[in-house]
């Protein structure tokens, strides 16, 4: 039995939890490549990071608002596209392959290819923005509009991904209760509110918790896309952390970074985890 | 008056016709219950009065109207299903006052709805709960609320009972009877059991394959079978059948089969030479054969060895080898002492025989 799981515990030690404490390790310690000492520092680090004005203004509101806004978007537009792909019309495999594509690019070309698309001087967005007479917008060199880009870029990679799992989700729900409600005249509308979404909850919130805790590792976009710029203003916490340790070679505050992150996901998804519990009980 | 008419009403998926030219009429206030094997075709003739199904052929009205083309809510109907259907994230109440707020209905006439349904079913306590805080019983008794609240010209039942188990399953019959009385609405209601088509219908509608066998009250239905199929399906132990040949003995006629030869009475005799049949199918349910030799003037005794015993407390059902098949007789004393192998001697009601055309099924009469 032991023999059996060794190959996947050998792989949990080396690849996980040999990472971990070695990164906890580093969290303590005043870590630099170019001083590597490694000199036990206590909690120096993380109070450094916790009070770090570039951390606590820029790169956790801007975790955060990356994190609802694409979700919760994401959400909306996968749930619209599943309830019409459930239906049955003509050219719907196609439309079905279509939507789906962009989960079948990788991130960073995705990122790629919406940085040229959007680029000042040839991007394709950009130019057709013009010919339309709609006024210029630097997407690449302010902060909101870059970070508007990032988010568009994330929930444009995660809205098929709520759409496979919400119409999956859809097509196992039992008829019945939609038959009672044709019978008791329930509108289309008033059907989605009150049956559909209450049936599509437990699906929805754990999808929910699944990308919010995936959001907040968010990385290849924004580094892609803006590599946290212009001057450090579309930082998001994944971007804050490689910064610390791989730019500027500050092993001890990146492993600090990271913890804190942890620390506070932790706490996010403990929350989510009893939203969850909760919603699972109500929709038994 | 709302009156259901059925006429040659068919279903067809593609190429596969499941409901065959279906006519039925269902008059005002009567209880019909549809009842057969899987695959009959009785949920999709009852999901098309419903408007769930479209309708390939035929025309279907509800109090005088043809409903063919319209939409379920339009066809003023109640359907309760066999998995309950409430909608699960409501209350009792919000479940029962659904199809009324749909409706536009105002908010004090749903709460007398409501109160009237959940006192006639006494849901009062369970009002604030959700489905998943109910039993299964609970769960059904709501979705006859449901229905009861709309007051509709029709209910259909749609195997409310299968989902229940055997002890819930009789007191709910044993509800929906006593629901009836107080709420006299036309009815259908679908189910493959038997004991609920016989103990709830008016009228009973037997059918399989798609095609209706028999419409009739229960009693008929059990008496007085049209085919082999409807006599089989209806009663239980099921009736036994015994493939005989006609033979004309002594200005006698009696139905023989290996090492089994009875005689069949005169007035079921003539009926039987009028068919002209020689190689017929005999009929007799489990309750009209007895153990031990018949009466004097009856001639209708045969032997046999046990098969099997089934001791239910209240009877026991024997099964006797004889006549090529195995011969099942009920209501048999339970104390009366029985082995396996023993050699009996049973007797038939002879006014109790049926007889089918071995080729048709068609009862003979």
């Amino acid at each position: 039995m032991l023999l059996l799981i060794a190959p996947a515990a050998v792989v949990l030690v080396c690849f996980q939890i040999i990472p971990i404490l070695v990164g906890m390790n580093a969290s303590f310690r005043d870590w630099s490549l170019v001083n590597p000492l490694k000199t036990w520092v206590g909690l120096s680090q993380y109070v450094a990071v916790f009070t770090d004005p570039v951390f606590l203004k820029i790169v956790l509101p801007n975790t955060f608002i990356l994190m609802v806004s694409s979700v919760s978007v994401s959400l909306v537009l996968g749930l619209g596209l599943a309830s019409l792909l459930n239906k049955s019309f003509f050219g719907r495999p196609l439309v079905r392959t279509v939507i789906l594509l962009p989960l079948t690019i990788a991130p960073v070309i995705t990122a790629t290819m919406i940085r040229w698309s959007f680029n000042d001087q040839f991007g394709v967005i950009t130019t057709f923005l013009a010919y339309l007479g709609l006024p210029e917008v630097a997407w690449l060199s302010d902060r909101w509009p870059s970070f508007t880009l990032v988010i568009l870029t994330d929930i444009w990679i995660w809205a098929p991904w709520f759409t496979i799992i919400l119409l999956a989700a859809l097509q196992g729900l039992p008829p019945e209760q939609f038959e009672a409600a044709k019978i008791d005249a329930a509108t289309p509308w008033r059907t989605f509110i009150h049956v559909t979404l209450p049936m599509l909850r437990p699906v929805i919130t754990v999808c929910v918790l699944i990308r919010s805790i995936d959001a907040f590792r968010t990385f290849d976009q924004v580094y892609i896309l803006t590599g946290g710029g212009p001057a450090r203003s579309t930082e998001v916490f994944s971007v804050y952390v490689y910064v610390q340790a791989f730019v500027n070679l500050d092993f001890g505050r990146g492993a600090a970074a990271a913890g804190a992150g942890a620390i506070i996901m932790l706490l996010v998804g403990v929350g989510l985890y009893r939203l969850v519990n909760r919603t699972m009980v109500r929709s038994r | 008056m709302t009156e259901v008419i059925l006429r040659d009403v068919a279903k067809k998926y593609g190429q596969l016709s499941v409901v065959h030219g279906v006519s039925l009429t269902i008059p005002d206030g009567e209880f019909v219950v549809l009842v057969g094997p899987s695959g009959c075709g009785k949920s999709t003739t009852l999901r098309m009065i419903a408007g769930l199904e479209s309708i390939s052929s035929g025309t279907i009205s509800i109090g005088g109207k043809i409903v063919n083309d319209l939409p379920p809510k339009d066809r003023d109907i109640a359907m309760v299903f066999q998995n309950y259907a409430l909608y699960q994230q409501m209350t009792v109440y919000d479940n029962l006052a659904f199809g009324l707020r749909n409706r536009k209905v105002p908010e004090d006439e749903i709460r007398k709805e409501v109160a009237r349904a959940t006192q006639m079913l006494g849901l009062e306590p369970l009002l604030t709960r959700k489905p998943f805080q109910l039993s299964g019983g609970q769960q059904q008794r709501v979705a006859f609320g449901r229905c009861i609240v709309r007051h509709p010209q029709v209910f259909l039942f749609d195997e409310p009972l299968s989902n229940l188990d055997a002890k819930l399953r009789a007191q709910m019959r044993l509800e929906i009877k006593s629901l009836r009385e107080r709420v006299p609405t036309t009815s259908v209601y679908v189910t493959h059991d038997q004991v609920e088509a016989m103990t709830l219908g008016d009228r009973v509608v037997v059918m399989k394959d798609g095609w209706i066998q028999q419409v009739g009250t229960p009693l008929e239905i059990y008496n007085q079978p049209a085919n082999r199929f409807v006599a089989s399906f209806i009663g239980s132990p099921a009736m036994n059948f015994i493939d005989v040949d006609l033979v004309e003995e002594q200005g006698r006629l009696r139905a023989k089969a290996r090492d089994f030869s009875i005689r069949i009475s005169d007035q079921t005799a003539a009926l039987l030479r009028n068919c002209k049949a020689t190689s017929v199918t005999l009929g007799v349910r489990p309750e009209s054969i007895h153990l031990g030799s018949p009466p004097a003037d009856i001639d209708t005794a045969f032997t046999g060895d046990v098969a099997v015993t089934e001791q239910l407390g209240a009877e026991l059902v024997v099964g006797v080898n004889a006549a090529g098949a195995t011969i099942m007789a009920s209501r048999i004393a339970p104390d009366t002492p029985i082995a396996v192998h023993e050699n009996v001697s049973m007797w038939m009601n002879p006014k109790s025989l049926h007889f089918f055309d071995a080729k048709t099924e068609a009862a003979l009469r």
